[in-house]
């Protein structure tokens, strides 16, 4: 929770987008409070960018939206003052050079300290001369990181912000903001396919189908709400009859994901553990067509719920 | 490894409001480079062109162009216009040669590295995905757009006026070598030339210039931020099909006539036919180019098509 009362960073109702026929954004409610780091899991085409565009005001929507108390559509400048994003990897301009963009982002930025960002490019090979056309994509992202690490924002949202990078970078990536960036007063929002790295950092987790909400819990919730259980064939009837939500099969046994059932209940079929964001990622989407119908919460229409 | 980073300042907590569109202005003078280097190439090119005309004319002690034959046009016009064709250097060559074609060569540069830069200027930003990167900081759409158009309109008028002054002094300067080696009185050049009198009518006529072009700079700001492929047939060739098919359908041509009129009429509108040679103070005719309603209906087209442009930024995605 946030150290002192505020306004949601976010706060969205009802947020639609069609983009003609296709449906992008089908009434999405998403409230999002100061500290937090939340993970916007989603297949392609799912409406995280279109929400995320939403957001920072790159694109219109119906509904309401206010972040940081503003319109990002109506003051889309005034708002980047307080709010920065990593689209990918991909978007810094490859004609320039490394000191050009410093100089840039020094002088549009009020919030901009240059001191710190050339602390933390003196912490890699990049070199102030070079062109950012020449970096590795790695490069690139540091940069970026760099950038926008100096930048003392109250919002920051990343848009696949590791998309193509290397297993080092991307495990550096996502330490540097955690250990040199984060803090209760920030907020981050973060989509990525690569759940599994942003699991241990993440305080949130939403996830989204078809431009609609499917699942909207903090880690803690997570936590005491869903459960992995590893069935011997044995048991398996007697384990299905508590209402997993999803099973699959592995190595001749069944894994089985409940959704608010105890761990106690569990226990006696087998061995309990909580699953990882990929799995029930798989479980929640693979089923999506009856998880959306019952909205965020389908253990309550599955009589499940311990 | 160390960044050795040339640090200014700090940032001050609150930037004035211009900051941000000089920023705006330097980045695009980062990215298109040409904006300046074309300008001086074209000048030092007529610059070393003056150098063997004056080997040329100056004869044997002069031994750069010996065998070359095949000058540019601007000996031939000068030849014409001095009217000599032997081996003493002519005041009136000297005078007549350089500063018109310089300031007049730079000047077509200017306007063509501009309408290029034009048609670039919202269409790489979508291209590469980079205006995502801009659209993070808190520069408003229409700050962008302005520091775009302000790079034909003002940018490169400037830097025309500055690299012709430059090549003018050049000229001159061989000029007093030339007329030095060859035993003249170099003070004639201050005679002959008209160096105040020409700076002024040089920044008239860039002004007048970037006044008259400003639809069409606008335009090409409109195609580039507004297509998705193939900016220059996109700006090029929708004028000229309506003017054709306006031709073979009702066979008049008042949307040829239209271009025509605004590619070439900023001369006649800025100033008044020229009896010499060369454009004097006498020539402009300032009244008489505020009072062309050509000048204005071309504003208010480039203005609305400026606020189409910051309409489309806002609004288009890259490619």
């Amino acid at each position: 929770m946030a150290d002192h009362q505020t306004t949601p960073v976010i706060q969205a109702k009802a947020l639609m987008k069609t983009f003609g026929t296709t449906v992008a954004l089908a009434g999405l409610d998403l409230t999002v409070g100061e500290g937090r780091i939340l993970g916007l899991i989603g297949p392609n085409g799912a409406g995280k960018s279109t929400a995320l565009n939403a957001i920072l005001g790159l694109a219109p929507y119906e509904g309401e939206l206010k972040v940081l108390g503003r319109d990002p559509w109506k003051e889309r400048d005034l708002l980047m003052r307080d709010v920065c994003f990593i689209a990918d990897v991909a978007v810094l301009p490859r004609w320039m050079k490394v000191s050009n963009a410093v100089d840039y982002v020094a002088g549009v930025h009020p919030r901009f300290d240059r001191a710190k960002a050339e602390a933390f490019l003196a912490r890699t090979d990049i070199r102030a001369s070079s062109k950012i056309g020449q970096l590795s994509k790695g490069m690139v992202a540091q940069l970026h990181l760099a950038l926008v690490m100096a930048i003392d924002a109250r919002l920051l949202v990343l848009d696949e912000p590791t998309l193509g990078l290397d297993l080092l970078y991307r495990k550096q990536f996502y330490d540097t903001l955690l250990n040199d960036y984060f803090d209760r007063s920030r907020t981050i929002i973060v989509t990525t396919h690569q759940v599994e790295e942003v699991q241990y950092i993440l305080t949130d987790l939403v996830f989204l189908n078809r431009g609609q909400k499917v699942l909207d819990c903090s880690m803690e919730a997570f936590e005491g709400r869903f459960r992995e259980l590893i069935v011997a064939p044995d048991q398996l009837a007697a384990a299905r009859a508590l209402g997993p939500i999803d099973e699959r099969t592995g190595l001749g046994r069944s894994v089985l994901i409940f959704d608010g059932v105890g761990a106690e209940a569990l226990a006696p079929y087998g061995e309990v553990r909580t699953p990882s964001i990929a799995d029930l990622f798989v479980a929640v989407i693979g089923r999506n067509t009856a998880y959306a119908k019952s909205g965020a919460n389908p253990g309550a229409n599955r009589g499940a719920v311990a | 490894m160390s960044m050795s980073l040339d640090t200014p300042a700090p940032a001050p907590a609150t930037l004035r409001a211009t900051r941000p569109f000089y920023w705006s202005v330097r980045r695009e003078l980062w990215e298109s480079r040409s904006i300046y280097l074309a300008p001086m190439v074209v000048a030092g090119i007529l610059l070393v062109g003056f150098l063997i005309a004056l080997g040329h004319s100056g004869g044997g002690s002069m031994h750069w162009t010996s065998g070359d034959q095949n000058q540019t046009g601007v000996v031939g016009h000068a030849e014409v216009e001095s009217g000599h064709h032997n081996r003493t250097v002519s005041p009136a060559f000297l005078a007549a040669l350089p500063f018109e074609i310089m300031a007049g060569a730079v000047a077509i540069t200017g306007v063509i590295v501009g309408l290029f830069y034009c048609l670039g200027a919202l269409f790489n930003e979508r291209r590469d995905r980079s205006i995502l990167f801009w659209k993070s900081l808190p520069v408003s759409n229409r700050v962008s757009v302005l520091a775009k158009a302000a790079v034909p309109m003002l940018v490169i008028p400037a830097v025309v006026f500055v690299v012709v002054t430059v090549a003018q002094f050049a000229t001159m300067l061989i000029g007093l070598i030339g007329l030095t080696l060859h035993s003249q009185d170099p003070t004639i050049l201050w005679r002959v030339l008209p160096f105040g009198e020409g700076s002024l009518v040089l920044i008239y006529g860039l002004v007048a210039l970037s006044l008259w072009y400003a639809p069409v700079y606008a335009w090409f700001l409109l195609v580039s931020a507004w297509s998705k492929n193939m900016t220059f047939l996109w700006a090029v060739a929708p004028p000229l099909v309506l003017a054709l098919f306006e031709r073979v359908a009702i066979s008049t041509s008042y949307v040829g006539g239209l271009i025509k009129y605004r590619i070439t009429g900023a001369a006649a509108a800025a100033f008044r036919p020229s009896q010499g040679s060369h454009l004097e103070l006498a020539n402009i005719d300032l009244a008489g180019f505020l009072a062309t309603p050509g000048l204005w209906l071309g504003l208010i087209a480039a203005a609305l098509m400026l606020a189409a442009v910051v309409w489309l930024r806002r609004r288009r995605e890259p490619i």
